[in-house]
């Protein structure tokens, strides 16, 4: 693959139906202005438009190439100011390949080539997709002659690589508890079904109000039909999104397919891997889920980290284990002997917790008295959340690496080498140190670039400072 | 993290953040003045102009006279071979391990009130966290810098 080659010819299609959709609004408010006498300038106008479109695209096609040298990839571009932009391999962090329903039709896709930098730096809009396969096969190692390269294609067609795959059942159960529409939907329920106590009785007595009561009961099945309709949607899209996730751990990488309507293919390096989550969501933690995701340093910025990061969107707590175990060795043997938060810290948590439930509360007991139960059950809420955020904040160290336990209203686990970890602070205020007690923040290069920071909040001292020597490189190298 | 970091930064450094604040709250107080100056040509209410000034009296008088003070008492580093260990922070303690191997790079910058009195402001960034030393004395703040990136040059491993 040393000479210089041009994408598929369906880019000047994908290129003709982009620039068509972004003045196609012009028109049609010429359209709609210009009198009935002048539309036939009007469609010429429109045919000579999409005639010079279709000329730049074909010659902006035939101006594109890239080439794939034993070092870099290579890309130039431009009609007249002519842009060469070459991508060292070993700069190179992942290769997305993507299709949507247009390239699958026609067995083509578009491939992304990714560094450090922001986000997506080659795009190949559309090549065959067994040259999208090449491309990747070839970029993504550092094999140097053609021989290599298929001894490794031959290698990696016998091996079979550990993967682990979602099921339907649970994709449809991720979606329906995707979020927080499913805790929307079943708020807004409840209020409902209370409401009847609510409404004073005064609007039976007399029949006029009776039909304003009607319309208020139209207005609350118009509400939830919207609300189902929303869940519903939250369903679909979650399992278009992740329809067959499989996860595939490969030599040096973890490469991932998805999507039902467009085919993601993602490629994460190891050693781009920062840290490992695992987040088990509030909806799904009755039912013992949890989500599994990666920081990854520099991800694309077109997509939502989430997306972009997430090793697996649903696996059973006791799965975790052998998930971990099998994709990524080095981050499994969890055990859950957390170092915890001594008793004295539960009332900072508590007050944490309060805070953003007066802020609610207030405004409703001035203004709705008649809600002053909905303050309660709030309260309890936040009462709640705030013990359970004090229960599981904790944390292990090990030779290598250190497990963070914590809780904001989803529970999350981390697991980060000390390798990974850029910083390490340790916060007290006035009552902190009369205490004894600590705040650690341990700071990571996160998926995007301002890093992620990760809080154990009112530790015990003694334990934070245990942290510390573990992390002091000056303590480890004595 | 049970000692807390040995080097003291300059002590002019309560100096500097005495004038800086002196300006800052000069401008407010100002305005404040300017505000009752105004009130008085309008024949608008006195009382919230007159608080106004009190209020940035009071202010500036801590910003002023207490606060570099305590600032100056609680700012520490100390530079090991493997680390940099710093702590500020005067309502909120913070102390803060960076480790060498990290350091992406390190930065001294003066502005004129430094200048004037030979300090300088030396900002360690790794890929996820910055960190300031500010007002050391410019031949440490140089010293420091470059032993910072002779020392952190190692480690070509990750990231």
């Amino acid at each position: 693959m040393s000479k210089p080659k041009r994408m598929h010819p369906m880019v000047i299609f994908f290129q003709v139906f982009r620039s068509l959709k972004e003045t196609i609004l012009p028109f049609i408010a010429a359209i709609i202005a210009i009198p009935k006498a002048y539309f036939f300038y009007v469609i010429i106008g429109l045919i000579v438009v999409a005639l010079l479109f279709a000329i730049f695209s074909m010659v902006s096609w035939l101006r594109f190439t890239y080439e794939v040298t034993s070092e870099e990839l290579r890309i130039e571009s431009g009609i007249f100011i002519r842009k060469k932009r070459y991508i060292s391999k070993s700069r190179i962090q992942s290769i997305d390949i993507s299709a949507n329903v247009v390239h699958q039709l026609f067995k083509l896709a578009k491939v992304q080539v990714e560094t450090a930098g922001s986000g997506a730096e080659g795009t190949l809009t559309a090549v065959k997709l067994t040259e999208a396969e090449g491309l990747r096969r070839e970029l993504k190692g550092f094999q140097n002659t053609l021989a290599d390269a298929e001894a490794e294609e031959a290698a990696e067609q016998q091996r079979t690589f550990p993967v682990y795959q979602i099921s339907k059942k649970r994709l449809f159960f991720a979606g329906s508890t995707s979020g927080s529409i499913g805790v929307l939907a079943g708020l807004i329920a409840f209020l409902v079904s209370e409401m009847e106590q609510f409404i004073p009785n005064r609007y039976y007595d007399n029949t006029v109000e009776w039909i304003v009561e009607l319309s208020i009961v139209l207005l609350i099945i118009v509400i939830i039909v919207g609300l189902l309709l929303l869940w519903v949607l939250g369903i679909a899209g979650t399992m278009i999104k992740y329809w067959n996730f499989r996860i595939e751990r490969h030599e040096n990488e973890l490469f991932i397919t998805r999507g039902l309507l467009e085919k993601k293919q993602t490629t994460i390096p190891l050693n781009r891997i920062q840290a490992i989550g695992i987040k088990e969501n509030i909806i799904r933690q009755p039912f013992g889920y949890a989500t599994v995701f990666a920081e990854v340093a520099a991800g694309s910025v077109e997509e939502s980290n989430e997306f972009s990061s997430t090793l697996f969107p649903m696996l059973k707590t006791e799965e975790v284990e052998d998930f971990l175990a099998l994709i990524l060795p080095s981050y499994a043997q969890l055990s859950e002997e957390w170092n915890t938060v001594p008793r004295r810290a539960l009332t900072y948590y508590l007050f944490r917790a309060l805070i953003p439930i007066s802020l609610i509360s207030i405004p409703i007991i001035i203004f709705f008295p008649s809600f002053i139960w909905a303050t309660v059950i709030l309260l309890l809420f936040g009462l709640s959340i705030g013990y359970l955020s004090f229960r599981d904040t904790g944390f292990q160290l090990d030779k290598h690496r250190m497990l963070l336990q914590y809780r904001k209203v989803n529970k999350m686990k981390i697991i980060v080498f000390h390798k990974r970890i850029q910083a390490v602070e340790k916060k007290q205020h006035i009552l902190h140190r009369k205490q004894h007690l600590a705040t650690m923040e341990v700071s990571i290069l996160g998926t995007n670039s301002t890093g992620a920071h990760y809080r154990l909040k009112e530790l015990e001292e003694v334990d934070a400072d245990q942290i510390a020597d573990w992390y002091s490189h000056r303590k480890r190298a004595e | 993290m049970r000692q807390p970091p040995k080097q003291e930064i300059d002590k002019d450094a309560i100096k500097v953040w005495k004038i800086t604040a002196a300006i800052y709250n000069g401008i407010v107080c100002l305005l404040a003045i300017g505000a009752l100056i105004v009130s008085i040509i309008l024949d608008w209410p006195l009382w919230y102009s007159i608080i106004a000034i009190i209020a940035s009296i009071i202010i500036a008088y801590v910003c002023i006279f207490i606060l570099p003070k305590l600032r100056w008492r609680r700012w520490r580093y100390e530079l090991f071979e493997q680390e940099i260990y710093i702590q500020y922070g005067i309502l909120i303690m913070s102390r803060t391990l960076i480790p060498m191997v990290r350091v992406q790079h390190v930065d001294t910058q003066q502005g004129p009130l430094l200048k004037r009195y030979d300090l300088a402001t030396v900002t360690i960034s790794t890929a996820a966290t910055t960190h300031e030393i500010p007002a050391l004395n410019e031949a440490d703040a140089s010293l420091l810098r470059d032993r910072i990136s002779e020392l952190a040059r190692v480690d070509e491993e990750d990231v």
